[in-house]
């Protein structure tokens, strides 16, 4: 926690002018700066959040620790033996109400079902773990790069401090930032394969989502960065949670060309460029096409609220967290 | 009370190697019996009765936060 607290705040100094981004905060931006301002600018989170993000974070971690043992060549049985281990001492504090909907299919029960399951099922992974030129292997690899542009506030502000100060200029400029589940080579062709969970169905309307997709560009985009070698795309491999049949996961491919990252870093331009001009004028608005999207965003029965007495339900229905603990692509894992 | 809740009950630090097997197996068990139609047992969080402190424990590792990559695109 204290590791937490001492993490740089995304944020410009005592502005809203967010620098350090990932594709959470701009998927909500690009989604309804609204949804943003909930989520990032204000820390408003759903009461059963927790358990989906613990539920998500104990998968990576299990994954993770279980990739990385058998990419140093211990053996499928010794390396689930201590993977699962590991994950009963983590999880072993963590309690969820298995009444509501979110706790019935994420707890410590499914989740270590889920673990087992999918470790047998990959045991013979096709996808073999890229290994990076430390030797070390290309598991859960954060990345952060810097863009050739910042925010204006930045470079306006730096422009006097730098002019009176140290005679340059130079701003901060805005940063990139994300972590990749891992780096694999399938069918002599590079990879970022990224994990996901979900309880619907992950057929072909739940793979089309990828494409296009802002999260996917980026991984391909920062794969390529941190590999620094030519990355095809984005391998999804979705766990279905199921209660009463086995655990399903299914890879899905998703495929990014030069021409298409060049054209989500231009995009990008005119994305933060807007991010910035809400953040000046302290207003994000709604964007009212979106709120049927993704089976509904959260904040659906809070905007379809008179405006005054927002806050009001905001306050019965959703918890807001201290600023140390609201979503920051700063953060380690 | 089955099999599994025993197990999970222990304080996982006590775990032995073959206690750890046991779980493994019954997993792979419910899997099984899920393959062939069977419902199984479902709802239980696995949560053990011993409360650990994993901070105290020095359990939980500190977080380092990573290096900025110097390449501008």
């Amino acid at each position: 926690m204290d590791a937490q607290a001492n993490v740089q705040s995304p944020f410009l100094q005592g502005t809203n002018v967010q620098f350090a981004w990932d594709s959470t905060c701009l998927g909500l931006i690009k989604q309804c700066p609204r949804l943003y301002q909930y989520t990032i600018i204000d820390g408003w989170s759903p009461k059963d959040e927790s358990v989906h993000l613990r539920f998500g974070s104990e998968y990576h971690q299990a994954i993770q620790e279980y990739d990385i043992e058998r990419a140093n060549g211990i053996d499928h049985e010794d390396a689930i033996r201590s993977t699962i281990r590991a994950l009963l001492i983590r999880t072993a504090d963590w309690q969820v109400d298995v009444n509501t909907k979110a706790g019935n299919y994420k707890n410590r029960s499914t989740l270590l079902q889920l673990c087992v399951d999918y470790f047998d099922y990959f045991k013979d992974d096709p996808a073999e773990t890229f290994i990076l030129e430390n030797g070390r292997p290309a598991v859960e690899l954060s990345f952060k790069f810097e863009m050739d542009w910042g925010p204006r506030a930045s470079f306006i502000n730096d422009l006097h401090e730098s002019l009176e100060e140290h005679g340059k200029i130079y701003g901060q400029p805005y940063l990139l930032c994300g972590h990749l589940d891992r780096v694999v080579s399938f069918n002599d062709s590079l990879f970022v394969l990224d994990h996901k969970t979900t309880t619907s169905t992950p057929g072909p309307y739940f793979f089309n989502q990828f494409e296009p997709n802002n999260q996917m560009t980026l991984y391909t985009l920062a794969g390529q960065i941190v590999i620094d070698s030519p990355i095809k795309g984005v391998i999804i491999e979705a766990a279905q949670i199921l209660l009463d049949k086995p655990n399903r996961f299914i890879r899905g491919f998703t495929y990014r060309t030069q021409d298409q990252l060049d054209e989500w870093v231009g995009d990008l331009h005119y994305t933060l460029q807007l991010a910035e001009h809400y953040a000046e004028m302290g207003y994000w608005p709604q964007n009212d096409t979106a709120c049927d999207k993704f089976g509904g965003c959260k904040f659906r029965e809070i905007c379809s609220k008179s405006p005054r007495v927002r806050e009001t339900f905001l306050k019965a229905d959703f918890v807001k967290l201290e600023e140390k603990d609201r979503w920051n692509p700063l953060s380690p894992r | 009370m089955t099999d599994l809740d025993e197990l999970m009950s222990i304080d996982p630090l006590e775990l032995s190697t073959q206690n750890i097997d046991e779980i493994i197996a019954y997993q792979r068990k419910n899997r099984a019996l899920r393959e062939a139609g069977v419902k199984v047992k479902k709802g239980d969080t696995g949560t053990p009765k011993a409360k650990l402190d994993l901070a105290a424990l020095g359990l939980i590792p500190k977080k380092v936060a990573g290096s900025t990559i110097k390449r501008r695109i």
